[in-house]
């Protein structure tokens, strides 16, 4: 039972040693990669070799972890200490979406992107306060297996594993999307390519050691985003302000970027833009009213531009891009209806002042083209809320985060843990605000303004590899870049940061490389989670209660395979917005499991039949909001009643979840005091739950 | 075992989560809602509202977890130390 303590602290001692090596080796490969840069090897070969090297470090580890010991592959031999839990559950946590999306948020939402901050941050008190510390202490594996013990009987269980599974399928694939994005970014192969290089990567650490590789790639995974993200950070700030605390010195960048703001807002060529903007929109819905005859003249008048540009010995890159937007022009009627639609929303979009962004300081801007921050907050205040909270809950309530509790010695280490966590991850959603400015500063102010014929590499590069991403169009037909003529997706702000601030090529291949350690850890833990899922709670407790544990860690390995390559196939159709999806998986996740995990432990009455109750409504609301008011489901499903009779006080369909969980919580409520209270044996398990025993402490 | 104990333990448990969760709550309302009002000041040369919500609260957050992860340790070793006076482990060790 109680160990001694010394044991515990040679293995910290042996891991800050072997980290503290595998830091130097990341600094020397940084300094390798910047000498090669220096001595001009091209630039593929450093992209290459750069994400070639960190993928076989993580594949390493994860070779040299490899176990088929039940406890070490479910749990890492429940021996992680509070310091590099804390790392790993940081890597697990900081998904794709917060190292590339979250500050592409904040460029292009201002304010309203810090409900994004706030709601991945805060839910670390909710974890801390109602769960890891109770779960840690009764020591499952997973987290359904936490419903099935505390609830008894298969059903709790099994909604809880098919919940499991849902959400962080959801959440895998948008991993795996990253993935594909940042490989094709940084070596040139196509996505679907890009996508199955980097499944490489996550398999191997995940199908050789289960938890106890993924925990310690994920260490070494969260050192490299770190550094990967606060670097370019700081030498962006030390270029810009000559300081290198950005935190404390933003406050000027962030000042100007707001008086650049003002004066853009006012500015006559942008108001020329906003008035041209207003045209294609009118000409769009125009369009869209006989798509076919729209086709062919649209098609006519491209030709007939080419021509033009030719004819009259237009730059090169003018007609480039011309060529380049007849050879996208729509095929078919059904894609050409759904381009005049996209058109005719971005351009209503883009029409606003600032292009549509808010000013960055500002709380609530509801993009109203005349009232310029003065009208009320309503709602977009509360949005702001009820998707922080229903963040916050997703958060504490994902089960890929909770099961890296598991892996702590005992309860009080992983409230420590918690803490650490947070310290890590706050360590990157601090720097995710200041990084948005830096970037804003670099655009209003070198950018916008500039020559089209002259824009930087940077510009044709990204606007070649994904004109959604990137695209830039003369819309008044003056030569000069306007705000309002170039439009760029916030999923690429961080992976181009370094080259729009104007840094060398290697910078950007860290960044990109940080982005892939931060997509491949959370992915090592969702395809963990489901594979435990199914394996562990679906086949061993239900179906066949007599495979040994050999077994059941055979299954669990086969199962990542292939939830792997089913993922991978998903993330392949690319669909963009990669937060919007994030966002749908923590409604989801917080409607499944908060009310079930929090009323199991703090409420004796809690009973199975409660839970399951609680979990299928809370579900349920969230499914049937998110259908009736997700403009990509509604079309998917022909839904046509109108978008604002279908919302509840207003709010948007990502924040689903403030409805599911009280539905849940209700539900649960009534359902428990209507059935018979929980068996004498639960009531013990909730005692062990909440009261500790001696020797569990013991270790620190 | 003491049940007085046991129940002692649960009611300064609840009591701590309670407290810690009221401020959790009380920040998360009051930062988004009054984030306009709060603009008006400055930290850092950064619009007050605007800096709470980006560093301030994460650092409230943090506060939290951390009184709670303490308080927790001492309540647990005066526990164990109420409910087995020959405790083979001294408290303080905890």
């Amino acid at each position: 039972m109680t160990q001694p303590a010394t044991p515990q602290r040679n293995f910290s001692a042996v891991l800050s040693r072997r980290y503290a090596l595998f830091l130097l080796a990341l600094g020397g490969l940084i300094w390798l990669m910047a000498l090669a840069e220096r001595a001009g090897l091209p630039r593929s070969w450093i992209g290459v070799s750069f994400l070639a090297l960190t993928v076989a470090v993580y594949a390493c580890i994860g070779f040299l972890c490899r176990t088929s010991n039940e406890d070490e592959y479910f749990v890492a031999g429940r021996r992680v200490p509070a310091l590099y839990n804390g790392l790993a559950t940081a890597a697990d946590w900081m998904s794709a979406a917060s190292f590339i999306g979250t500050a592409g948020v904040l460029y292009l939402q201002g304010f309203a992107g810090l409900a994004y901050i706030l709601g991945w941050t805060g839910g670390y008190c909710l974890l801390a306060l109602l769960l890891a510390p109770y779960l840690r202490r009764l020591g499952q594996y997973t987290v359904p297996d936490f419903l099935g013990a505390r609830y008894g009987g298969s059903a709790p269980r099994l909604v809880g594993a098919g919940a499991a599974v849902g959400v962080s399928f959801v959440y895998v694939v948008v991993q795996i999307y990253g993935v594909g994005l940042i490989t094709s970014h940084l070596t040139g192969f196509g996505f679907e390519m890009g996508i199955f290089v980097g499944l490489g990567g996550v398999l191997v650490c995940s199908f050789l050691g289960g938890m106890r590789a993924v925990t310690w790639t994920q260490v070494a995974q969260y050192l490299v985003l770190i550094v990967a993200y606060l670097l370019p950070l700081v030498w962006l700030s030390a270029k810009q302000t000559g300081d290198l605390l950005p935190l404390m010195s933003y406050g000027t960048q962030l000042q100007k970027v707001s008086v650049r703001e003002r004066e853009l807002a006012q500015d006559a060529a942008e108001l020329e833009v906003a008035a041209q903007l207003r045209v294609r929109a009118a000409d769009a819905q125009r369009k869209l009213s006989n798509v076919r005859a729209a086709m062919a003249a649209d098609e006519r008048l491209l030709a007939e531009r080419i021509g033009a540009l030719r004819a009259e010995g237009a730059p090169l890159v003018r007609i480039q891009r011309a060529e380049r937007e007849y050879a996208q022009r729509p095929r078919s009627e059904a894609q050409a209806r759904e381009q005049y639609l996209r058109d005719h929303n971005s351009a209503l979009l883009r029409a606003q002042p600032l292009a549509g962004m808010p000013p960055q300081t500002l709380p609530f801007a509801t993009g109203s083209p005349t009232a310029g921050g003065t009208e009320q907050p309503g709602g977009a205040r509360i949005n702001f809320i009820a998707l922080m909270l229903c963040l916050m809950m997703g958060t504490a309530a994902m089960p890929h985060v909770l099961t890296r509790f598991y892996t702590t010695t005992s309860a009080s280490q992983a409230r420590r843990s918690v803490a650490w966590s947070l310290l890590f991850i706050m360590l990157l959603y601090m720097a995710a605000p200041i990084l948005a400015v830096l970037v804003k500063y670099e655009v209003l102010h070198n950018l916008v303004g500039l020559p089209i014929d002259h824009l930087p590499q940077w510009v044709n590069r990204w606007s070649r590899l994904d004109p959604a991403l990137l695209s830039v169009r003369d819309i008044n037909g003056d030569g000069l870049l306007q705000l309002g003529e170039l439009s760029i997706a916030g999923d690429m702000i961080v992976l181009a940061a370094p080259e729009i601030g104007g840094l060398p090529y290697w910078v950007t291949c860290l960044v990109a490389v940080g982005g892939l350690a931060a997509a491949l850890s959370t992915a090592d833990g969702l395809l963990l989670t489901i594979a435990n899922a199914i394996s562990h709670d679906v086949y061993y407790r239900v179906l066949n209660p007599q495979a040994s544990a050999a077994g059941r860690v055979i299954v669990s390995k086969m199962l990542v395979m292939a939830v792997a390559f089913l993922a991978a196939l998903i993330a392949a159709l690319k669909f963009t917005d990669i937060l919007m999806f994030v966002s749908a998986a923590f409604s989801l996740a917080s409607a499944a499991f908060f009310p079930a995990l929090v009323l199991g432990i703090f409420w004796r009455r809690a009973n199975g039949p409660g839970a399951v109750a609680g979990m299928l409504s809370g579900l349920a609301v969230c499914a049937w909001y998110m259908a009736f008011n997700l403009p990509a489901l509604r079309s998917l499903l022909g839904i046509t009643r109108p978008l604002a009779e279908s919302q509840w006080f207003g709010i948007d369909a990502i924040a689903a979840g403030v409805f599911g969980v009280p539905v849940g919580l209700a539900a649960m409520v009534v359902v428990s005091l209507l059935t018979a209270p929980p068996t004498q044996e639960q009531q013990r398990l909730i005692d062990r739950m909440r009261f500790p025993s001696k020797g569990e402490g013991a270790e620190h | 075992m003491s049940e007085r104990a046991k129940q002692a333990f649960w009611a300064s448990t609840k009591r701590l989560t309670l407290a810690l969760g009221g401020i959790w709550l009380l920040v998360n309302l009051a930062v988004p809602w009054f984030a306009r009002d709060f603009n008006a000041w400055h930290a850092f040369g950064v619009p007050l509202g605007y800096w709470l919500a980006a560093v301030g609260t994460l650092f409230v957050y943090l506060a939290i977890i951390v009184v709670y992860a303490l308080a927790m340790d001492r309540l647990e070793a005066r526990y164990l130390a109420a409910t087995d006076d020959d405790a083979a482990v001294p408290p303080d060790q905890a």
